[in-house]
């Protein structure tokens, strides 16, 4: 919750995400220090508080989060959404704790590998495979599960967020072939990601968030929603399988990692625009929802991701205004 | 070299389906991507499997990319300084 978060434009109106990443080396020490020296337990602790703080002063992610909550589990009255917020962010919390803990080797998480004989398939045929996440659960603990399958991982990520997320993992680099690749916006951003792909490497980026790339608007949870096209154009370039894969908290110290059958994309998909592509993300988005809907406290998008808020809902509430 | 840029011109209109341009139309030092002829990602890719194809030359880094696709003009110098005897690619 603290500092790793993935944080929304601090002033809110922008349907945009700001692509910033709130930095805070010292607060990943603070919560690092603190799984190491009294244990998962204690850290979870403070989250009680930290929580309660977030839930009081960040506006744009309180009403981002009421916005979701309602999509998926129905409005509810005034007085019970600041507290569906808090259990929101305080799940927040838990995962990124949970990560951490798993990074700093001191905790091992119990993870349900499902689908992995299909990975396993691809990359014994020495071809690359395509993996699409989301900001929902934990995608950092299950790219540590895909370790084992003994292929490179390369995880496509914002350019700025590289350098904070190299210093995270700093250990974990070390030991294993675990690579980040940057993406910025610019055309030639493609050649490292579909060069890893064709070595017969693990490619996994994130579906949820566009980088200014070339995105479409498909319904999603009862509005509309922009999602990135370039993981099943990368997927129509090189002929890779792409999986849509998520990897959820099932409950203390157990995760389970789950992947959808592999798609393939017709390489006519290149040039086909956005119509082409446009039906994939339509089902990219739909077994979003379905899964955000399974699992709502774990959908970690915390900033404002429809074209429109959805109607009656209320963004107003202990962060917003005084109700 | 006037011939391989020339060539490289024809592919590019050929390879991303520029019916309206000639090889006259792309200025021989402008940058391929972002301003200039304003190519995409997918250009990208494509004009990749073109190098590995006709002239046997992998490119797997972007800053070997922003070399080699700065201008026509780099590319041809690019091919000429990395070009592999390619069966069934064309020499020129």
């Amino acid at each position: 919750m603290t500092t790793t978060a993935e944080d929304p434009a601090s002033t809110g109106g922008s349907l945009k995400w700001s692509g910033r990443s709130r930095g805070g080396y010292w607060g990943n020490w603070f919560f690092i220090q603190l799984v190491r020296r009294f244990g998962l337990r204690w850290a979870y602790a403070w989250l009680v508080v930290v929580a309660a703080y977030f839930t009081l002063t960040n506006r744009v992610a309180y009403r981002s989060s009421a916005d979701f909550l309602d999509r998926v589990l129905g409005t509810c009255s005034w007085w019970r959404r600041p507290w569906r917020v808090y259990r929101h962010f305080f799940s927040f919390g838990v995962t990124l704790l949970d990560r951490l803990a798993v990074i700093s080797g001191k905790v091992a998480m119990e993870c349900q590998f499902d689908g992995e004989p299909q990975f396993v398939e691809q990359l014994g045929k020495g071809k690359g495979i395509i993996l699409v996440g989301a900001h929902l659960g934990s995608w950092e603990i299950g790219g540590h599960l895909l370790g084992r399958l003994g292929a490179p991982v390369n995880v496509v990520v914002l350019d700025k967020d590289e350098a904070r997320l190299k210093r995270l993992y700093h250990d974990a680099l070390d030991t294993r072939s675990f690579r980040f690749l940057t993406t910025d916006g610019h055309p030639l951003r493609s050649i490292p990601i579909a060069a890893a792909v064709r070595r017969g490497e693990i490619v996994a980026l994130l579906g949820d968030r566009t980088f200014g790339g070339a995105d479409c608007a498909v319904p999603f949870l009862g509005g509309s929603a922009r999602f990135p096209t370039g993981p099943f154009l990368l997927a129509a370039a090189t002929g890779a399988p792409l999986f849509q894969v998520f990897a959820v908290r099932e409950r203390w110290g157990r995760y389970r990692f789950f992947t959808y059958p592999a798609e393939y994309v017709e390489r006519a998909a290149l040039r086909g625009g956005v119509a082409a592509v446009a039906p994939l993300v339509a089902r990219y988005a739909d077994r979003l929802a379905a899964v955000a809907r399974a699992y709502p406290y774990q959908w970690h998008n915390y900033f404002p991701f429809w074209e429109t808020p959805s109607a009656g809902t209320g963004g107003q509430g202990l962060a917003g205004s005084a109700h | 070299m006037d011939n391989l840029i020339h060539e490289i011109k024809t592919k590019i209109i050929a390879g991303f389906s520029l019916e309206k341009v000639t090889p006259q139309d792309i200025q021989t030092d402008a940058p391929l991507f972002g301003a200039g002829l304003g190519l995409d990602s997918i250009d990208a890719l494509e004009l990749v499997s073109i190098l590995e194809r006709d002239y046997g030359i992998v490119i797997q880094e972007r800053g070997v990319a922003d070399k080699a696709f700065a201008s026509v003009r780099a590319l041809a110098q690019f091919i000429v300084a990395n070009r592999q005897p390619c069966p069934g690619g064309t020499q020129s």
